[in-house]
């Protein structure tokens, strides 16, 4: 129930900007214009040799009746359809690699609003990262599908005009009447399609309920058998199965309608051709090469109908998966999805890198007023907060569970938005915390930080320059751990680091938030990953090369070293003392 | 297995549906041949129009040419029903019959077979069977319909033109399969580095907070599209297989039709045919084309359904050790149990303890038991051992009199019952998981199940009462409220003799009243085993059974043990803990 209102509800907020489906397709064309212009341009050549085959197979049977130089028109037929083929390997050597480009700035655009400190770009998640793949793999498919469609979809039609064209030069009766199953068929797969793609979800869902079910039932099997309810279960798989056998066929069947269209499409064109035909045919009008050629023309032109539904149905779907791409980038900032950022997938693609650090700003003093960051939804937060912290100082944040530690240090990284408050930096009121409380100015170190599946290094560095690397191995003590993995450093610590125990994890988050030897450092509570002597060790480190710190701890030692310890509760903050 | 008791095992499979293969075979026959009319149809037309045939005559054969195009679209819808309808009937019936088998095997299977495997196995595999069926078989025989046909007719207008076709033909079909049998590797290494690729995002979104305060978030986007790049490598690698099949079976066909308008030349020169003749030998050519092209780029089904099959057939050789073959029935009433001298030991350890060592007891009919003991004292096993879900390894067990074993497992499962500790609930209505599906259970019976049980107004306080739909396994009832739903679920059935294994979790002081009280009306003139997890529990019940390490460490009345120095219950009551899994070694 929650499930579909969450939904209905993002449904409801998506709905908010109109999306351009066309300057959409557009952009994913011309991303990488080259490649598109090339796919456009040997896919219409692809599409357009049936015209010249069927013109010399006419060449041919004519030859045939009057017999003679039959050879050189097999030898055009020949070298006619090995340029097709040729052709074919080219359009597919241009379309994937403008493909794969298309698809990746898509994703890369939707990464960036996803990841980036600060900036307008910057945007949230809708909804959990596991729903959101599916934007990143299906939405974006369908996205450049749409784009791709236009592709096929030109080549077709421009075949089918030149075929009508041919054909009217031999026949205007014979070009005209094809229209007729043609429109008929391009109407009539039109009216398939969105019942195809239901049934086609339908049948998904059906064969989900299935498997949902069976999962359940051999779980908990023991309480079927002990209550002899074996034949009950089975009764009531058989409930769900037969459901699924029903969408099954309805979602073949209309598949299939679908694809005999195209033969059919052809097999009632050549036939209404012999019909408007028989009169020239028995005048001697037309010869049999002629017929040879219509009946090779049409049966290219039953691809027509299928080609055209289907721009339609690439635009409805472009559509949708524009909107949930959409959400995921800044509101109200729509053209960020289709930003032309540098994609380095291909040879010759200059190398995308890192963007650098900002400039480093010494922290002198650091001001913070009336800071409030309340969560629509709980109670939790902070309120009201003062702090005003000289460059150097060791300032530790104490408080029971919930009284908004985390989220002091949070709002001030600028990942929790904060409702009121001013920060100054130096003096300098800063607006954008995201874009300001990184490194080298800040470093954050949350609670539970995450890793990545990248090497030990990588994890460390974020891809910057190692030059730090050994020292900020040392001082997390590190490199006992590091002594046992077969690759050091370069050791790939599995998927979200699951390789490495819970502690060593948080060692390298906090050799990670001490790479660049930030001004401020902002500490969420590692006692959990470090035992006294080495978290005593690491905070006389970090106090040496004078890095004024904020965190939040409970172990009494810190306390003691701290400057000044702050205790909130309930967002407030109740004491101060040095 | 033997080499092709597979497919001997599929082709069982389709016996019962009998009259409906017959009636789509008789479809595929009709459907495959179609596509060889319309070019004989238009050869006649040539040769009527060269020959100045009536018009009447020309118009009669573009009608039946229109007639036959709109009968090949209806035939393909025709097959494509009944092809899919027979197969999800017939593999429909193979998923009951798993399922069935599936439930019926060892609790050693269960534990060591994970439900989605299995799951993946009963619908999985069997969907590949299916798929075979409705998408593979059907087409596969209409085109052999169609390429047979081709070369009958071709025989009939010209015998050698027949035999050369037929030749080629067999080579066509030689390389296009050959070729095609390789794709499939190239796709795999496709996906798996969009898997990865996309893997690598779903962690970056995840540690996006990370990435941010950390100024990660181009690092993230430069190691994407190292991901990409990869992406972009293995698709190549599979356009470029593609591409070449692509090529050469389109050569193949190329070289085909040449080849016929080649022989076309000289047997008009010889006068051998006519000119629709000729016109009808090229054509046919061109129509093998999409059968064969269709077959080819399924053949892969083929492969997935055998394995899919043979898997099958290894899951249904599976069998339990439970032997089902006793035919004897329990007298009907309340049930006494007496337990001889039983013994078990897991058999697939190196060196096997013995869990349970030489336990004898007696329990009268009506009367109800406390087991305690310490996690591996035992307590489970038995448990195990009365419900007859494992067999001793010594001893025995005998109900009213008769030795389970020579008792019919329906008859058993008829007359005991059991709530276990950790009840399972699936993510259905609160009445499909009291009836655990049995539809002959009205709701009068279970309402009248549930006030009998005081628990009436519990479930007419949930949100949709008996209609409320819980989550995915269950999820949405505490532990004690589940406890509640496996305590109907027994009183509905109304055993004889009823195994109760306490919950051993807290549960809140509401939900534990009513638990108390359903589990006295329950007890209440029948014969009870209960392990208990509490010791304010067994002060309820007739006796109490102190088990440690596998055997009897005491056992007697509850009122007398209770006051009986040096007795162990007596010694657990004193020192006051409430809850026995908390204690120390005893």
């Amino acid at each position: 129930m929650s499930v579909t209102e969450a939904t209905e509800s993002r449904d409801r907020r998506d709905e908010g900007f109109a999306i351009p489906t066309m300057r959409a397709g557009w952009r994913v064309g011309v991303f990488r214009s080259g490649l598109w212009l090339r796919s456009w341009l040997t896919w219409l050549a692809f599409y357009m040799t049936p015209l010249a085959t069927g013109w010399f197979l006419k060449q041919v049977f004519d030859a045939l009746e009057s017999d003679d130089g039959v050879g050189s028109w097999l030898l055009a037929i020949g070298l006619t359809e090995t340029a097709r083929m040729v052709l074919f390997a080219v359009a597919i050597w241009f379309v994937v690699r403008w493909w794969v480009a298309a698809l990746t700035m898509l994703r890369t655009n939707m990464l960036h609003a996803q990841t980036v400190s600060g900036g307008p770009s910057r945007a949230s998640l809708p909804a959990g990262p596991a729903e959101a793949i599916s934007r990143f793999h299906d939405d974006a498919r369908d996205a450049v599908i749409w784009s791709d469609s236009w592709l096929d979809g030109f080549g077709n039609i421009a075949f089918g005009a030149s075929a009508l064209f041919v054909m009217a030069t031999i026949s205007v009766r014979a070009a005209l009447i094809v229209l007729i199953p043609l429109a008929i068929v391009t109407v009539v797969i039109g009216w398939i399609r969105p019942r195809l793609y239901a049934a086609s979800e339908a049948d998904r869902e059906a064969t989900g309920t299935v498997n949902a079910f069976l999962g359940e039932t051999f779980a908990g099997m023991l309480a079927f058998r002990l209550a002899a309810r074996e034949p009950a279960v089975i009764r009531r798989l058989e409930q769900h199965t037969e459901r699924r056998r029903k969408t099954a066929v309805r979602h073949v069947v209309l598949e299939q309608s679908v694809d005999g269209l195209t033969s059919t499409t052809a097999d009632v064109s050549t036939g209404l051709i012999l019909l408007v035909l028989v009169p020239s045919v028995r005048r001697g009008d037309i010869s049999v090469g002629d017929m040879a050629l219509f009946v090779t023309y049409v049966e290219t032109l039953g691809n027509v109908p299928r080609f055209l539904s289907r721009l339609v149905t690439a635009r409805e779907q472009a559509k949708v998966s524009l909107r949930r791409m959409g959400a995921l980038v800044a509101p109200g900032r729509f053209d960020d999805l289709l930003a032309a950022r540098p994609v380095a997938i291909d040879r010759g693609d200059a190398p995308v890198h890192r963007d650098p650090d900002p400039e480093r700003n010494r922290l002198f003093h650091l001001e913070v007023t009336g800071l409030t960051a309340r969560y629509p939804s709980t109670e939790g937060g902070i309120s009201e907060i003062d702090l005003s912290i000289d460059g150097g100082e060791f300032v530790v944040i104490t408080g029971a569970v919930g009284s908004g530690k985390s989220t002091l240090l949070r709002a001030l990284a600028g990942l929790v938005e904060h409702q009121r408050g001013t920060i100054r930096w130096n003096g300098e009121t800063i607006d954008d915390l995201g874009a300001w409380f990184v490194p080298p100015n800040v470093a954050h170190l949350p609670q539970v930080p995450r890793l990545f599946s990248e090497s030990l290094a990588d994890n460390i560095t974020l891809g910057r320059a190692p030059d730090e690397l050994d020292e900020v191995i040392d001082v997390t003590t590190l490199r006992t751990d590091l002594d046992e993995m077969p690759d050091g450093v370069e050791t790939r610590v599995g998927a979200r680091g699951l390789r490495l125990s819970g502690g060593q994890a948080q060692r390298v988050a906090t050799a990670r938030s001490l790479i660049t030897r930030p001004e401020l450092l902002l500490v969420d509570d590692l006692s959990s990953a470090l035992d006294v002597e080495t978290e005593r060790s690491l905070w006389s480190h970090v106090r040496a090369r004078g890095t004024t710190v904020l965190a939040v701890s409970h172990r009494q030692f810190v306390l003691d070293m701290a400057d000044r310890v702050i205790t909130l509760d309930d967002g407030y903050v109740v004491s101060e003392s040095t | 297995m033997a080499d092709g008791a597979h497919w001997r095992a599929f082709a069982e499979l389709l016996r019962p549906q009998r009259r409906l293969v017959a009636v789509m075979g008789a479809v595929l026959g009709v459907a495959g041949a179609l596509p060889l009319v319309g070019p004989l149809l238009i050869a006649r037309f040539i040769d009527a129009a060269i020959d100045g045939a009536s018009a009447r005559w020309l118009t009669t054969l573009a009608l039946i040419y229109i007639g036959i195009g709109i009968a090949r679209q209806v035939m393909s819808l025709l097959v494509a029903w009944t092809a899919t309808d027979l197969a999800w009937r017939v593999t429909n019936e193979l998923r009951s019959e798993l399922t069935d088998h599936v439930l019926g095997l060892d609790l050693s299977f269960h534990r060591s077979t994970s439900p989605g495997e299995l799951v993946s196995r009963v619908d999985g595999d069997v969907t590949a069977l299916s798929d075979f069926i409705a998408r593979f078989a059907v087409k596969a025989i209409a085109a052999v319909v169609t390429l047979i046909g081709i070369v009958v007719v071709l025989l009939f207008q010209d015998w050698r033109v027949g035999i050369g076709l037929a030749v080629y033909l067999t080579l066509a079909i030689a390389t296009v399969f050959r070729l095609r049998n390789h794709a499939v590797d190239e796709a795999a290494g496709e996906q798996a580095a969009t898997g990865r690729m996309l893997g690598e995002i779903e962690e970056r979104l995840i540690g996006a907070d990370d990435l941010r305060s950390n100024g990660g978030g181009s690092h993230a986007i430069a190691t994407f599209q190292v991901a990409s790049r990869r992406v972009l490598n293995a698709a190549l690698q599979r356009e470029r297989q593609g591409v070449a099949l692509w090529i050469i079976s389109n050569a193949v066909f190329v070289v085909g039709g040449l080849m016929a308008l080649g022989l076309d030349v000289v047997l008009l020169r010889n006068g051998t045919i006519s000119l629709g003749t000729a016109y009808l030998i090229f054509q046919y050519t061109q129509i093998m084309r999409e059968p064969l092209g269709k077959l080819a780029d399924e053949t892969e089904r083929v492969q997935r359904a055998a394995g899919g099959m043979v898997r099958t057939l290894e899951l249904l050789a599976e069998s339990s050790t439970i032997d089902d073959s006793g035919e004897a029935t329990l007298s009907s009433g309340a049930i006494s149990i007496s337990i001889n001298d039983l013994s078990f030991a897991y058999a697939d350890e190196d060196d096997p303890q013995p869990v349970l060592d030489g336990i004898s007891l007696e329990l009268g009919a009506g009367r109800t038991l406390g087991v305690l003991g310490r996690t591996g004292s035992g307590k489970t096993t038995l448990a195990r051992l009365l419900l007859r879900l494992v067999e001793p390894t010594d001893g025995s067990i005998a109900f009213s009199g008769v030795d389970v074993s020579k008792v019919s497992l329906a008859d058993l499962r008829a007359r005991t019952g059991v709530v276990s500790q950790d009840v399972h609930l699936f993510g259905t209505s609160i009445r499909d998981n009291l009836t655990l599906y049995d539809e002959s259970i009205t709701d009068a019976d279970l309402r009248a199940a549930l006030d009998e049980l005081d628990l009436l107004d519990w479930v007419d306080g949930m949100p949709r009462g008996l209609d409320t739909t819980l989550g995915p396994d269950g999820s949405g009832l505490s532990a004690g409220e589940g406890q509640l739903i496996a305590l109907t679920r027994l009183f509905l059935r109304s055993p004889d003799f009823v195994l109760l294994d306490e919950a051993s979790s807290r549960i809140d002081p509401e939900t534990e009243r009513r638990v108390t009280a359903a589990f006295d009306r329950l007890l209440a003139g029948r014969t009870a085993i209960v392990i208990a997890h509490r010791l304010s529990t067994v002060e309820r019940l007739d006796e109490v059974l102190v088990l440690d390490r596998g055997r009897v460490l005491e056992h007697g009345e509850t009122s007398v043990l209770r006051d009986q120095p040096g007795s162990r219950y007596g010694q657990l009551l004193a020192i006051g803990l409430d809850a026995v899994d908390e204690i120390g070694t005893p």
